[in-house]
């Protein structure tokens, strides 16, 4: 996007502050809210107004760098202020809390656009989102109910995002070899081509939900028939059926993609290979192999940003993750529980995202096979 | 090959060590409860209390719907669960006799016990006496406009002809201990636009619904022990013919768990029977609606009452 539309599109989203609701002031848990907007927070129009400003194109270097940290923290800001909302009745200030309006998500993002268009644009939004998360682990926002729910069970918000992280690395893991093996063997052997693809996308298909439930039976009657299998986790409910499809899952875009990775080689290079005199092992560990990993590595990427999302599914059959947060908060009614459990799994999936790209990008510019890419 | 091979066992390694098995002398109890308010608090409690008697312990508070959690007991996939007495119509409908038993809080509780003590080795402890029974909640100015106090003024208006719309849990309404029930004795018939049926049993939404009147809905599924009715000006309807069972909660262990610590059932004993219908509603109120920290909650508990120090 052109820097003069996505500057353009800042203003609109910054415009926003002064007509959409900024927030939800919620005297309780767990009944909506009445909304609030920008000019109930008394002087804070100024900053938007600043704001907007800054969304034209600046001459003098200074004021660019003042605009760049003013854009960095101005998320943080917004959500500062909007705890500053002065309520008429009386409430508890334990009890009541704010919920963020559309508009301060507009605005953020707006933020976020607009630093994408200065230099190191990336590493400058990753520092606005570092700032707002440092805060918000400061309790700089103690009136947002998405805090409230944070702190109530902050030891049970990382033991289950760890566990949500192990769950979704371990099962990428174990879905590696037999993916890449799979995908491999689908350039050897055309005819077996079909039926490994027509087996791997079947579990693309089937509802994670489904495949969950049908696990449950087999598994739970297994670990009560095998008691030394129980000791080792099999159960019908827990770790090892969200496990095993989320295993499933991630074969898909690792087995397609290694296919891809292997077709795309220049028979040309193995050719030469050959003629050097290597075997037909070391054609493979020293030429083939190396060539595709890259693609194989985008491969692992789309699997594992996938596995991110479903594991919340876990949470559905005990076992744990960011899931078990949104159900809870779904069974009892209250959104920003919801919230709690799905804006870590948004932010981790955008975040590997990030990384992993990059890791793709210098493993292609070292094996020399950076091909143009839009 | 040989990098090959030391990333392969790296990589079995990692996964093998996600499910490694843990060697203990005594097993921990793993304690698990439904996804409302009330399973937080009474979980934490049985928590803490175990915990100060030096019987380790595993956290699954919220673990699961009603049935996936009936189902893990049944499976020792967890140990230690909080129920309701009322519950054994589901779980044992092939031997349930005449529905009144459901009714008297003490033999509902002892069929219940009896039966699962028999046949899957499940124990039954001292339930609360708190009946955390099904009921019918209005707003208080809807009661107060049609001069509705219990379930008699309410078939009144219905069969007035008069707008209304209850949402409830589908069990509740397909049971006939529950809204066929209420329908049977008290003489009106709820045709099917005038219910939403929710698939889960959990009153939070229900009751948000009712007091902010989404899709004009003046009626509400309401459980004895629910919080905050105050604070959402609800009123519950009185039902002086009882007509759905009476749900007393309990601590239900399984029978290999107690043998190993009997000392279960005397320490979780005193905490259940003082647990009234009031108190229970305060507690779940300050967890639903306060959102405070259910630990908290129940900790605070304790201390007061003096089972902890």
């Amino acid at each position: 996007m052109k820097d003069g539309i996505r500057r353009g599109l800042s203003l609109i989203l910054f415009a926003t502050l002064f007509f959409l609701p900024i927030g939800f002031f919620k005297v309780n848990r767990v009944l909506n809210g009445s909304v609030f907007s920008l000019w109930e927070l008394g002087y804070a129009w100024m900053l938007v107004l600043f704001a907007l400003f800054s969304t034209f194109k600046i001459e003098f270097k200074w004021l660019r760098y003042l605009r760049t940290g003013f854009l960095i923290v101005l998320p943080s800001v917004l959500i500062y202020i909007s705890q500053r909302y002065v309520i008429t009745e009386i409430y508890d200030p334990n009890v009541a809390r704010i919920s963020l309006g559309p508009s301060i998500y507009l605005a953020i993002i707006g933020a976020w656009v607009l630093l994408s268009t200065e230099t190191k644009g990336t590493l400058k939004i990753t520092l606005s989102l570092l700032a707002l998360l440092v805060l918000f682990g400061l309790g700089m926002f103690p009136m947002l109910g998405l805090y409230k729910e944070y702190i109530n069970r902050q030891a049970s918000f990382f033991l289950e995002l760890q566990r949500h992280l192990s769950l979704a690395v371990s099962s990428l893991l174990f879905a590696l070899i037999p993916g890449i093996y799979l995908g491999y063997q689908s350039t050897r052997h055309p005819r077996l081509r079909e039926w490994i693809m027509g087996f791997v996308n079947g579990f693309q298909v089937a509802p994670t939900l489904s495949m969950l439930a049908l696990l449950m039976i087999p598994l739970a009657s297994l670990g009560q028939s095998f008691p030394f299998l129980r000791a080792w986790g099999v159960k019908g409910v827990g770790f090892l059926p969200a496990f095993i499809v989320l295993s499933l899952y991630a074969l898909l875009p690792i087995t397609s993609n290694t296919y891809t990775a292997f077709k795309q080689l220049d028979p040309s290079v193995m050719d030469s290979a050959k003629a050097l005199g290597m075997s037909s092992k070391q054609v493979f560990s020293k030429v083939s192999f190396p060539l595709a990993l890259p693609f194989i590595i985008t491969g692992v990427r789309i699997a594992f940003i996938q596995n991110i999302g479903n594991t919340i599914l876990a949470g559905l059959v005990g076992g744990g993750g960011m899931g078990s947060l949104i159900f809870l908060g779904l069974a009892q009614s209250a959104t920003d529980l919801i919230l709690l459990g799905s804006l870590p799994v948004v932010l981790m999936a955008m975040g590997f995202e990030v990384i992993l790209e990059f890791t793709e990008l210098r493993l292609k510019k070292k094996m020399g096979v950076l091909y143009d890419q839009a | 090959m040989k990098k090959y091979l030391t990333l392969l066992s790296l990589i079995a390694l990692l996964t093998l060590s996600a499910c490694a098995p843990t060697i203990a002398e005594k097993a921990p109890v793993t304690v698990a409860t439904m996804l409302d308010s009330e399973g937080s608090v009474l979980g934490k409690m049985i928590i803490l209390a175990l915990n100060a008697q030096d019987i380790e312990t595993v956290d699954k508070i919220n673990f699961g719907t009603p049935d996936i959690l009936r189902a893990a007991l049944e499976n020792a996939e967890v140990d230690l669960v909080v129920d309701y007495t009322g519950s054994g119509q589901y779980y044992h409908p092939e031997d349930a006799r005449d529905a009144s038993i459901w009714n008297d809080p003490i033999e509902g509780y002892n069929f219940t016990a009896q039966l699962d003590r028999e046949k899957k080795d499940i124990i039954w402890l001292t339930p609360s006496p708190a009946n955390n029974t099904e009921s019918i909640a209005v707003t208080r100015a809807f009661a107060e406009a049609e001069k509705i106090e219990s379930m008699e003024d309410l078939a009144v208006y219905i069969n007035a002809g008069k707008t209304f719309k209850l949402i409830a849990s589908a069990s509740f309404v397909e049971n006939p201990m529950g809204l066929l029930g209420y329908e049977e004795a008290y003489g009106f018939k709820l045709t099917n636009d005038q219910i939403i049926s929710l698939a889960s049993g959990n009153t939070a939404e229900m009751l948000k619904a009712l007091a902010e009147g989404t899709n004009d809905v003046n009626a509400s599924l309401v459980y004895g022990t629910d919080g905050a009715l105050d604070k959402l000006n609800l009123v519950v309807l009185e039902d002086p013919k009882h007509i759905p069972p009476v749900y007393l909660p309990a601590p239900v262990v399984r029978k290999a768990v107690l043998d190993v610590y009997p000392e279960i059932e005397t320490i979780l004993k005193p905490i259940f029977e003082s647990l009234t219908l009031e108190t229970l509603q305060s507690l779940n109120a300050k967890v639903a609606y306060d959102g405070e920290d259910a630990t908290m909650v129940a900790g605070n508990y304790l201390k007061d009452n003096g089972f902890l120090d």
